[in-house]
């Protein structure tokens, strides 16, 4: 088991303490926590492009997992917390990959050429590139309208959670979380495909 | 879009999305009625609903899969050559790159060849630990690890041989089905071999799974990459035609390898991690031993002990999870390897086993194991000569075999002296070891010349003794772990140099926790191997040992713990020891098996002489001779026989034993007792070995050969050479083997053969002589013991008093008293001290004298009160009498423990006046020594005295000055009471604030107190926090919140055993549950609890809880109850001087007289005349009574209990139509209040204002 970059690890006490604190409200906390947040999944992606591990021991939606799993001191936290991380994780997900590819339009129009080290690891085409930024809108107009419905996209579709595991993570049974899931599915849908309705 | 509309159109979508068809169709025209635009948006939606099946299903993005270009095309290797290696085939291929099948072709042997990839090799650095690592494993020579024969250069590239097996993976073999359990045992015993070799190299596998575990097909385990995959770029297993890859979503395995690049697809490895593996953390050798326990686990119940759905859930499972044990999904498993595989597999690293001794166990139990007797037998098991005692032993078997299973059971073995108690043990953990049982055995002894006094006394040896142990180093770190107090007790006398680490964290120590650290550690030890537990010499046990029996007793469920012990029934009778009682209740409860030796038969003597000597010609009356006059005692019967070899009474000729004499000549010449035969033999002693014998004897039944020489100025080889012919020759002594004393003298150990030559040896001395020899003993010890004397404090203390050296006895026992104050064995504090102080009064007195004197009733203190209550009379003489002392001879240094310990008995007896003085004494110790630390504590306790007599306002200031001075502190300390002296402050303030009629900054208060209590993370301060501040919601009326941080406290207090708090905060929860509507239970709890305080001996707060009782006792009717309680609580008030709740009191007696009268309670009808007159005067006395609240409440500034009275009182006015006095009375004391608006007291009473007006 190739775990040796495992072994620099960041700061779990701090991490884990950030991430009670923010739990509780801390708006400060919070701040501290994004760029740590922000640099492992970074730190994570680009480790599997240097094929320090084994790179099919993971799917890609694991890499949140595994930020938790590095970043915080699991025999310290409750599980309120732990489904606080996943929250911020996601948060912290599709800015990654909404940077990146608002990045890879700059460099493309020529104006830029940015290097982005995600580019080497995550396969994403430019379809999905182009899709990405116009979901990314078209969830800020969902939380404007129904903020829990954007939040449950944001935990499945970049944190990659499970229903269960969005369900546990917002507190909430997973039948609603289906509801939801479906209602929000349909209605994004409706937003990216240009399919606009008269109810805005 | 509005919200409204938004949920109606989502509820519609939801509703529909479950329809199909026409009933959709006629759903949605239901649903929408008349809104054809609402239907349009649902059906919108719901069309694209259909569409956007796959749509933000899946992620955004995938991790790029490994490029495999890499990979040299093995067809066109074949042929090729390494080296003197040619590659005659392939094997597999695996995430390490090809291996071949290779032919040395100087050897002539078959090889497995790799060749190491390019990544590898072009980086220097991580190449040369590559090849280091190879070494260090090819040096490990074992048949079942694979061997690397070399790593060379070709032209191809670099590349490594190693040893070719023939055979299949763990992974394939157990895919065939489960193999039989005797096979699982072999194979995962070869397995543990395997580690235990490399461990004890210093080489961590790091990669343990089924797929590097081969088995040859004649059944040989050979394992894999040793610490070869660390090194590898993504290292996996090299047999990969073999290797079975897990499906993750069904579980179901595959033989293809393109498998393992398909999302959610994985390899073995993540499942065999171990927690600090997955943590990432650093991983040693207790890793691998957890990948074999999951290993073993799989082998033997066919399935994996973490299931999970996914590798995340899995690694979650592996953090989080306990396994089932594997014996409830296979029960062929037996309770040893079943304890083993659970051991393996414990999450925290420093509690699993070894390898070496997962080797022994599973060498045990597949019963292939030579036993070898060095390692395994006691030093002092020399196999003897025992008869008639097959029953007993097997006795003793069986109970050994019931606690495997996992049952702890206690053995007494009982007899008179000299019945062979003690060699019945021996022989039987002999017998233990050479049946190859593995266990591990731990023994202690109480002692007759300590006897009570040293507390925990046989515990403390046997922890020494297993520290000491071949598994010294394990049994350590488990201590350390789990019983920290008991590891900074006996580290030094092992000489761990770190017992500092450990010291600082047992400030928080109880009694109890040392009961719950014992067994957490025992539990712990015994998981593995099953412990036997030897205590010998019971009868003499000290108090804390008894208790700690009893305790270890109540955890016996599933401990595989054996606890021998051997005692003299009748000295237990006599002295009335506890044992007895729990002995009793531990046989009825089936947890204690007793085995009285009986005396020899005729024929048991018989035996004995034929196997002593083998070859006879005994008269055939000698046996009933010997018989006759030893009564079959087996001690008088051995040194009787022993006697007549000695005196060639028993003789060789020609090979064959015979009588020299004949039996009457025989008969006449006996000695009569046991002592006498004793005797006869130290008559046949030379002088100088009775000298060191009687020397030796003064040290104990257990002593040291340089001890004894040093007491006698003679050389301590001469010792060690008379000791060694004494136990040979003579069978005086036995050695018990070598000792390091702690200032690392060595010595020789050895006891007496029985404890009744010692005392035989004992009483020859002269009383001059022997106080001589105390001294010089005890000078030597002293010596050998150096700082550690305390250690051995009571044993100097006891030969001193021998030695008639009274001023260094009674010292001795000062520190040994301190000492035991350090284990909370109050019980012989109190014995020891006690002896101390009838010592001293031997002395002449002096200054010195009185000083000594002090410190022995300060180092009282607290275990009277622990012991006898806290507040018996003998507790307020032994502080009075210290008092008197420190004004006596003018000292400050313990003027504190006295002050505060007399100030704690009078709060606890409830004479708070007195209290108050004391405290008062404390505040101006505090200011005359400058001490900040002691300012805070000093105003902390007056606060707290003057909140208890009613006075607020002076309480006030008292509590404020702590707070703030100790803002400034840099170091906070616990107070006498062991809670933080700024949180007794702030939650007494907030009881102080509230009653002053400020009922939010009480909150605020409560909240600060609360605030610090977590921030300092310490149980004590925490639990009393959490009551206090429940109490200041209950005087606010939020029932709930009170519930809930009463039943918080509850929680600390019992998980810490607090009972004081304890009793406080589950009085607290009782009510507040009676408040809120669940009146029995509330009730039975509160009322329970107040008793347990009375028992406990705290009057303290009784008014308190009195008066709340009788509150809820008024709420369900139980008027004449509650009336008794008031009663009983108003009478506590005028005895104590507790008036803190004297105005509530008086206001809940004038609401319950109320209530009596049914004024407010219309159905109740006056039938007589007699009724109304009594109605009336109930009704008066209830208005005196509220005017009496009032009065007092006035006196103490107590607003909040003002308001409270005056809104009673003027609900009956109002009731009697005085509604302009009660407007005003009201309305003055209401205006008086700035904050609170919002409580319930104020809401109440400006309702009743606005009906006033």
């Amino acid at each position: 088991m190739c775990l040796a970059g495992l072994n620099m690890k960041p700061q779990k006490p701090e991490v884990t303490e950030l991430l009670k604190e923010s739990a509780r409200g801390d708006r400060a906390a919070l701040d501290q926590l994004l760029p740590l947040v922000y640099n492992e999944l970074r730190h994570i992606a680009d480790r599997y492009l240097r094929r320090e591990r084994e790179d099919h021991t993971l799917q890609a939606t694991a890499l949140v997992h595994e930020a938790y799993l590095r970043l915080v001191d699991q025999r310290n936290v409750e599980w309120q917390n732990r489904a606080h991380f996943f929250g911020v994780a996601a948060q912290m997900m599709r800015r990654i990959l909404v940077d990146h590819a608002r990045a890879h339009q700059t460099a493309k129009r020529g104006s830029g050429g940015i290097k982005v080290s995600l580019d080497d690891v995550l396969e994403i085409s430019d379809e999905q590139m182009e899709s990405m930024l116009v979901l990314d809108e078209a969830l800020k107009a969902l939380e404007q309208l129904d903020p829990q419905k954007s939040r449950i996209v944001e935990l499945r579709f970049f944190g990659g959670l499970s229903i269960e595991e969005t369900a546990s993570a917002l507190g909430i049974g997973t039948a609603t979380v289906i509801r939801q899931w479906r209602m929000a599915k349909a209605w994004l849908y409706n937003e990216v495909t240009g399919e606009k309705d008269s109810f805005q | 879009m509005t919200p409204e509309r938004w949920r109606q159109v989502e509820e519609i979508f939801n509703s529909a999305l479950e329809l199909v068809g026409p009933e959709r169709v006629d759903y949605l025209a239901r649903a929408c009625a008349e809104d054809a635009s609402l239907r349009g948006e649902v059906e919108r939606l719901l069309a694209s609903y259909e569409k956007a099946s796959g749509f933000i299903e899946e992620p955004p993005f995938r991790i790029k899969k490994q490029t495999e270009e890499a990979k040299p095309q093995h067809a066109s290797l074949l042929g090729a050559e390494f080296g003197h290696y040619k590659v005659i085939g392939t094997i597999g291929s695996g995430g390490m790159g090809e291996v071949y099948l290779g032919q040395d072709m100087r050897l002539n042997r078959k090889v497995a060849l790799k060749l190491l990839p390019s990544e590898l090799t072009e980086d220097q650095d991580r190449l040369r630990r590559f090849e280091q690592e190879a070494r260090a494993i090819s040096a490990l020579n074992h048949p079942n690890i694979v061997t690397i024969f070399e790593i060379g250069s070709s032209d191809l590239g670099r590349f490594i041989a190693i040893e070719y097996i023939e055979g299949q993976t763990l992974r394939s073999l157990t895919t065939k089905g489960k193999p039989p359990h005797e096979t699982v045992l072999q194979l995962a015993s070869q397995m543990a071999r395997a580690l235990c070799i490399a461990h004890e190299a210093g080489v961590v596998h790091r990669d343990i799974k089924p797929e590097n575990i081969m088995v040859r097909p004649d059944g040989i385990v050979k394992v894999l990459d040793f610490g070869l995959a660390r090194l590898m770029p993504g290292g996996a297993a090299q047999y990969s035609d073999e290797t079975l890859l897990y499906d993750t979503s069904a579980n179901i395995t595959s033989r293809k390898f393109e498998a393992i690049t398909s999302p959610g697809m994985i390899i073995g490895t993540m499942r065999y991690m171990s927690p600090e593996q997955a943590r990432g953390e650093i991983t040693g050798t207790p890793t691998d031993i957890f990948s074999l326990g999951i290993v073993f686990y799989e082998l033997a119940t066919g399935h994996h002990p973490f299931m999970a759905e996914s590798q995340i859930s899995a690694m979650n499972a592996i953090l989080t999870q306990q396994a089932l044990p594997p014996s409830r999904i296979n029960p062929e498993i037996s309770a040893s390897f079943d304890a083993l595989i659970l051991g393996m597999l414990e999450k925290d690293a420093r509690l699993r086993p070894t390898a070496s001794a997962v080797d022994e166990v599973l060498g045990s139990l597949t019963g292939k194991r030579p036993v070898s007797l060095e390692t395994r037998t006691p030093s002092l098991s020399l196999r003897r000569m025992t008869v008639g005692r097959e029953e007993e032993r097997g006795e003793l078997r069986a109970c050994f075999d019931r606690t495997v299973q996992g049952q702890g059971l206690l053995v007494c073995v009982t007899g008179e002296p000299g019945i062979g108690k003690t060699t019945l043990v021996e022989d039987f953990l002999v017998d233990l070891s050479l049946s190859g049982e593995v266990c591990t055995v731990a023994r202690g002894r109480c002692s007759e010349r300590l006897a009570g006094a040293e507390a925990y006394m046989p515990f403390l040896e046997a922890l020494d003794y297993l520290l000491r142990s071949s598994e010294g180093e394990h049994a350590a770190r488990i201590m350390k772990l789990v019983a920290p107090t008991w590891y900074a007790h006996v580290a030094p006398l092992s000489q761990d140099g770190s017992p500092d680490e450990v010291k600082t964290d047992i400030k928080t120590a109880s009694q109890e926790r040392m009961k719950r650290e014992l067994s957490a550690f025992l539990q712990e030890i015994s998981q593995i191997k099953p412990l036997v537990l030897f205590i010998d010499d019971l009868h003499w046990a000290d108090v804390s040992t008894v208790d700690m029996l009893a305790y270890l007793a109540s955890k016996f469920t599933g401990l595989r713990l054996l606890i021998l012990t051997t005692y003299r029934s009748s000295d237990l009778l006599l002295a009335k020891h506890p044992f007895l009682q729990l002995k009793r209740d531990l046989q009825a409860r089936g947890l204690c098996h007793q085995i009285m030796l009986q005396f020899l038969t005729n024929h048991d003597v018989e035996s004995y002489l034929n196997l002593e000597f083998p070859e006879n010609h005994f008269p055939r009356k000698l046996p009933d001779l010997i018989h006759s006059k030893t009564e079959g005692s087996p001690l008088f019967m051995v040194d009787m026989v022993r006697y007549l070899r000695d005196r060639q009474v028993i003789a060789e000729k020609e090979g064959v034993w015979q009588l020299a004499q004949s039996l009457p000549d025989m008969d006449r010449e006996l000695p009569q007792s046991v002592r006498s035969m004793i005797q006869r033999k130290i008559d046949q002693l030379d002088t100088e070995d009775v000298r060191l014998l009687v020397a030796a004897s003064v040290q104990g039944y257990e002593f040291d050969s340089t001890v004894v020489a040093e007491a006698l100025k003679i050389d301590p080889e001469e010792a060690e050479e008379r000791l060694e012919a004494l136990n040979r020759i003579h069978y005086f002594v036995r050695p018990l083997g070598e000792k390091e004393f702690p200032d690392r003298t060595l010595t020789l150990r050895y006891r007496f053969v029985h404890v009744l030559y010692q005392n035989a040896l004992y009483a020859t001395l002269m009383p001059t002589r022997r106080a001589s020899l105390s001294a010089s003993v005890a000078e030597a010890l002293r010596a050998h013991y150096r700082e550690q004397e305390s250690a051995i404090a009571a044993r100097l203390a006891v030969l001193y008093e021998a030695g008639r050296d009274f001023e260094r006895a009674a010292r001795y026992f000062l520190v040994a008293a301190q000492h035991a104050a350090q284990v909370f064995a109050n019980h012989e504090v109190v014995t020891l001290a006690r002896r101390g102080l009838d010592l001293i009064k031997l002395l002449p007195d002096t200054p010195e004298r009185a000083r000594q004197e002090l410190l022995f009733h300060v180092s009282l203190g607290v275990p009277l009160m622990a012991t006898r209550g806290y507040a018996t009379a003998e507790v307020e003489e032994n502080y009075t009498r210290a008092h008197d002392l420190c004004k006596q001879l003018e000292v400050n240094s313990e003027l504190l423990p006295v002050l505060s310990g007399l100030w704690l008995f009078y709060m606890v007896r409830e004479d708070i006046g007195r209290a108050r003085e004391f405290a008062e004494q404390v505040v101006e110790l505090a200011y005359s020594c400058e001490d900040p630390a002691l300012k805070v504590e000093a105003h902390a306790m007056l606060g707290a005295s003057l909140t208890h007599l009613g006075q607020f306002e002076e309480a006030l200031e008292h509590l404020e000055k702590g707070v703030a001075l100790y803002e400034e502190q840099e170091q906070p300390r616990l107070s006498f009471t062991g809670h933080d002296p700024a949180m007794t402050c702030l939650s007494f303030e907030g009881w102080v604030l509230w009653s002053l009629g400020y009922p939010e900054r009480a909150l605020e208060k409560a909240e600060e107190s609360l605030a610090l209590a977590r921030r300092l993370n310490h149980p004590q301060t925490l639990a009393l926090s959490l009551f206090m501040t429940s109490f200041v919601h209950y005087m606010r009326r939020e029932f709930e919140v009170s519930l809930r941080q009463s039943e918080a406290s509850m929680a600390v207090s019992l998980e810490h055993d607090l009972p004081q708090t304890l009793a406080w905060s589950s009085a607290h929860h009782g009510l507040s549950l009676a408040y809120l509507n669940q009146g029995d239970k509330g009730i039975r709890q509160a009322r329970e609890s107040i008793d347990r305080q009375r028992a406990m001996g705290a009057e303290l707060a009784r008014p308190n809880f009195l008066s709340m009782l009788a509150e809820v006792l008024g709420m369900y009717g139980r008027v004449d109850e509650a009336l008794a309680t008031i009663k009983e609580a108003l009478e506590v008030v005028e005895k104590s001087g507790e008036r803190a709740k004297e105005a509530m009191i008086r206001l809940v007696k004038g609401q319950l007289l109320l209530k009596k009268a049914g004024l407010f309670n219309e159905s109740s009808r006056i039938k007589a005349t007699a009724d109304l007159i009594n109605k009336e005067q109930l009704i008066a006395e209830a208005e005196e009574s509220f005017l009496e609240a009032i009065r007092v409440a006035r006196e103490q500034k107590a607003k909040g209990w003002e308001l409270r009275a005056a809104t009673n009182l003027c609900r009956l006015w109002q009731h009697r139509g005085r509604r302009e006095e009660a407007r005003e009375m009201l309305s003055q004391i209401y205006n008086w209040f700035t904050e609170g608006f919002d409580t319930i007291d104020l809401k109440e009473a400006s309702a009743l204002l606005e009906e006033l007006s």
